[in-house]
């Protein structure tokens, strides 16, 4: 198996309607994915990352710019030549043919012979744990082996890409935790290059190197999972990844690695690596992840508790601080105070979890 | 648009696919359509308005229009209203041997056109044994309006039936409960709630029988006497007295009534239809399963049921009877005749429509893969024409290939390849539209994971698309059989000495006034048919029983039948 990298340069997909009206899908693109890596394009509905992984694999022709695999240029390579295979959101597998027959399908068209045939399907069913079904019909297996077989049919072929479409989202929440395991593991093993098209951002941190939010036809911020949720870039991304409460204010201060904001409430001060980015009097927000939030008696930023939920391993807090509503979550709530609906409390931030973004 | 011309260019093998069946369907759809357009309006090659004049000036012409909407009309009405009596016992009533209506409404399909007609005159006629040995009336007289309106009843009120019947149980039985629940009698949860939810359904019916009834041209040749129809005059104008003008002006005008009417039917009925029937049953209804009002209905349905029967099974026994109506006696006589002087008939009618099915089939399935899956300029055009196809009755194929195809560049009038294509234009439409509905299940990711695997635009196709639609595909074949071994309106027009076919050879019988020979020809069809029928569904049970998309298992002639009635 010989993994490629897979290069996009400005690429641009423009649909036209029924009516003539034009609609960009894909905005000016550009992304580059290493041999071996495992990049996930994270974004909703509609934000372009269905229309992008079928361009790579030559579904849709792209409307400006180019997809490299390696060194080549595969703009005129035809969907049925590319040097990718792709598991796809409903399976497709082929409801005619027995589960062995589908994974074949590919290495009969290669015009294998019968025993290397056998020779590369063997390890692969048993890598997936297929054998006893492979006689069977698809519509004889239950979700979770047909997904396997759709994975074993694309990873047969040893692609040098292989593209996932939101393949797990057919799954019962269990399995989908047990395939997520199972598909990282393989791909590690297999050392191949993978792209994996999900709005689950559970999915997302869970498998990728790196995760690419999109959003609206444009990459919004691309990076390693740690940094998207930590370190986002817009206002965008950190409120599509985990949930995020925003204190809106302007830049009052900068200093070389850290910013202070002045809020309505307050001046909140913020280690910030790219604090030069940001302009003395800009409006920003402050991104306040729930868990960032600590709730005590005593101290120096007062908030009423409008809602508390007990929910087993946390305590879920609404809070009102200064007329403006956060979400707070308390992890080990058998552990701490808890505070009930109309209590008085004190906030106070973990300044290494606050970002700023751009308003 | 620029993008789909592109997008053709980059794939030859669609290119290519393309063009052929473009041009297919322009050389033998689209062009004789001119033909007949431009025909109306030239005499001696000048353009004048004679042929329209004479349409509507009153005389012959302008009768056998005014007879084939009054035809129509009347035999609309009392099939719907016999349908729907059938449908509704069907949908809410306990019936034992229900299968039998299925059978019955799968008849008039896989039958020839006049089998009823034949059975009628065996029975009414001059001669006739209900009219004469039961009766006693002697010169009785079957031919004319008052057959015509028997005979096209018995044959497409089962049409009307497959109509009203899958409306009948779409209908959830949810709404009926609530109406009872809310405390309305069983009378008027019918009149309040059945009633006006059937409606598209009845109009649907209606138009449907409408149109057959308009086009039909075997019973009014066959029993229609002093009674003259639409079809039989354009006809007889183009074979009888060489009118093309004439012939070409009338075909226009039962052309656009029959469009017409089915644009109604699609796109005004068809989508009301949409609005009143809600998804999937909640529950099954609860059948009536005892009472008076049972008994009477099953009895009503046996009867007409049985009276059907009876009107099929009287064209075998009947070619076995010497002279009906005079002598009883049992004679081989009409088959050997059948085998002799009528085995070219037998013969080319065959080779025609074992060459036309798989031609046909095959090309329907195509032409609904390119509709439903694939994007390219000129796509509208062609799903366009191949609708209009289901609109033009056979008269006008026929009149229209005439028109086309006797002049060079495309001088082809006497050859098999005419026939064939009549065939095949005849039968068409029903193969598309199962393709298209059963294309429309099938996810289409499935087909790009074959290309992403590697198969090309050909394999995938033949490797999955016609393997996932082979129920269409047969079904499609089968009607194409059917349709050809059976194909009169059209193909009348066509036959010369070098082919000759069964239906025009009964025709000739009947006009002759040798029902028996007529009779044995019938029945020889009927067999060879059922054959045809069991070696097809023996390969779809072969080729499908392994697996089952959704539906329920059908036969290739259940599917063939119910694609031809629905839209």
């Amino acid at each position: 198996m010989s993994a490629k990298s897979v290069k996009l340069e400005n690429v641009t997909k423009q649909f036209t309607d029924d009516e003539g009206k034009t609609m960009t899908a894909v905005n000016d693109v550009s992304l580059h994915i290493e041999k071996g890596e495992f990049a996930t394009l994270l974004g909703p509905s509609g934000c372009g990352k269905t229309t992008t992984l079928r361009m790579i694999a030559g579904f849709e022709e792209l409307s400006n710019g180019a997809i490299m695999f390696g060194e080549d240029n595969v703009q005129n390579i035809p969907a049925n030549k590319r040097d990718c295979t792709m598991v796809f959101q409903s399976y497709a597998l082929f409801p005619h043919m027995s589960v062995y027959d589908n994974i074949c399908y590919g290495l009969k068209l290669k015009k294998l012979s019968k025993s290397d045939i056998e020779k590369r399907v063997t390890p692969i069913m048993d890598i997936m744990n297929l054998h006893v079904n492979k006689n069977r019909m698809p519509n004889q297996l239950s979700g979770g082996q047909q997904q396997r077989v759709a994975l074993a049919r694309a990873l047969v072929m040893e692609p040098g890409v292989l593209l996932f479409d939101e393949p797990l989202s057919n799954l019962d929440a269990k399995l989908r935790i047990t395939m997520r395991d199972e598909i990282r593991r393989i791909q590690k093993e297999l050392g191949i290059t993978a792209i994996y098209v999900t709005h689950d951002q559970s999915e997302a941190m869970s498998l990728s190197d790196r995760i690419v939010v999109m959003n609206e036809g444009r990459i919004e911020q691309a990076g390693p999972p740690m940094e998207v949720y930590q370190k986002p870039k817009t206002k965008f991304v950190s409120d599509f990844i985990g949930t995020a409460n925003f204190l809106d204010g302007v830049v009052d201060k900068k200093e070389s690695d850290r910013l202070f904001v002045k809020t309505t409430q307050t001046t909140i001060e913020v280690q910030q690596e790219d604090a030069d980015k940001f302009d003395e009097g800009q409006s920003v927000s402050v991104v306040v992840r729930p868990e960032a939030i600590n709730l005590s008696k005593e101290g120096t930023e007062p908030a009423k508790v409008v809602k508390s939920v007990f929910m087993g391993q946390i305590q879920e807090y609404e809070l009102d601080f200064n007329g403006i509503h956060l979400h707070a979550v308390v992890a080990d709530p058998g552990g701490k105070e808890v505070y009930y609906d109309g209590d008085d409390v004190h906030l106070t931030f973990s300044q290494r979890s606050l970002h700023v973004v751009p308003a | 648009m620029k993008e789909n011309i592109r997008n053709l260019f980059k794939q030859p093998l669609l290119l290519l696919l393309v063009v052929l069946v473009m041009l297919t369907l322009i050389i033998f759809i689209a062009y004789p359509m001119f033909q007949i357009f431009l025909s109306s309006f030239l005499s001696n090659g000048e353009f004048d308005w004679q042929g329209y004049q004479r349409v509507f000036a009153g005389g012959q012409l302008t009768s056998a229009l005014t007879n084939s909407l009054v035809l129509a009309i009347i035999v609309s009405i009392l099939s719907t209203a016999i349908a729907y009596f059938f449908a509704y016992t069907f949908a809410y009533i306990d019936v034992p041997f229900k299968k039998l209506f299925n059978g019955i409404a799968i008849l008039p399909v896989i039958s020839p056109p006049f089998v009823i007609a034949l059975s009628a005159i065996l029975l009414f006629g001059r001669g006739g044994f209900i009219s004469e040995t039961l009766l006693g009336i002697e010169n009785a007289n079957i031919y004319g309006l008052h057959g015509l309106i028997l005979v096209q009843t018995l044959t497409y009120f089962p049409v009307a039936f497959l109509v009203l019947a899958g409306l009948l149980r779409s209908i959830s039985p949810a709404l009926e409960e609530a109406s009872d629940n809310l405390g309305s009698t069983k009378w008027q949860t019918f009149k309040k709630v059945t009633l006006p939810l059937s409606v598209p359904g009845i109009g649907n019916a209606f138009l449907l029988v409408f149109i057959q009834s308009m086009a039909d041209f075997g019973n009014p040749m066959t029993i229609g006497g002093d009674y003259n129809t639409v079809a039989r005059e354009i006809y007889m104008q183009a074979v009888g007295s060489y009118n093309m003008q004439a012939g070409a002006a009338l075909a226009m005008v039962l052309l656009t009534v029959t469009v017409i009417l089915y644009a109604v039917q699609k796109f005004w009925v068809g989508k009301k239809s949409y609005v009143t029937v809600t998804g999937k049953p909640t529950s099954a209804r609860k059948m009536v399963s005892t009472g008076v009002f049972r008994r009477i209905m099953i009895g009503i349905c046996y009867g007409l049921s049985a009276t059907v029967i009876l009107f099929y099974i009287l064209v075998p026994i009947g070619s076995f009877i010497q002279l009906w109506g005079v002598n009883y006696s049992f004679t081989l006589d009409h088959y050997s005749y059948v085998f002799s002087i009528g085995q070219k008939a037998v013969l080319d009618t065959l080779q025609l429509s074992i060459i036309a099915t798989p031609i046909g089939g095959l090309f329907a399935m195509i032409l609904a893969f390119l509709i439903v899956r694939k994007r390219f300029a000129g796509k509208k055009l062609m799903e366009g024409i191949s609708m209009l196809s289901i609109a033009i009755p056979g008269t006008v194929i026929g009149i229209s290939y005439i028109l086309a195809f006797n002049q060079a560049p495309l001088a082809i009038t006497g050859t098999a390849l005419i026939i064939i294509a009549a065939f095949i234009v005849r039968a068409m439409p029903v193969g598309i539209r199962s393709g298209i509905t059963s294309l429309q299940q099938i996810d289409p990711s499935i087909e790009e994971a074959a290309t992403n695997l590697g198969a090309s635009g050909s394999k995938t196709f033949f490797s999955i698309v016609l393997p996932l639609i082979r129920p269409a595909f047969f079904s499609s074949l089968v009607y194409t059989f059917v349709k050809s071994m059976t194909a009169m309106s059209a193909v009348i027009f066509l036959v010369s000495a070098r082919y000759n076919l069964i239906t025009a050879s009964i025709l000739a019988q009947v006009e002759s006034g040798r029902i028996g020979v007529a009779s044995a020809y019938c029945t020889l069809l009927i067999i060879l048919m059922i054959i045809a029928m069991l070696i097809l569904n023996g390969l779809t049970a072969l080729f499908t029983g392994k697996w089952k998309l959704g539906k329920d298992k059908q036969t290739g002639a259940e599917i063939a039948s119910k694609d031809s009635v629905t839209t």
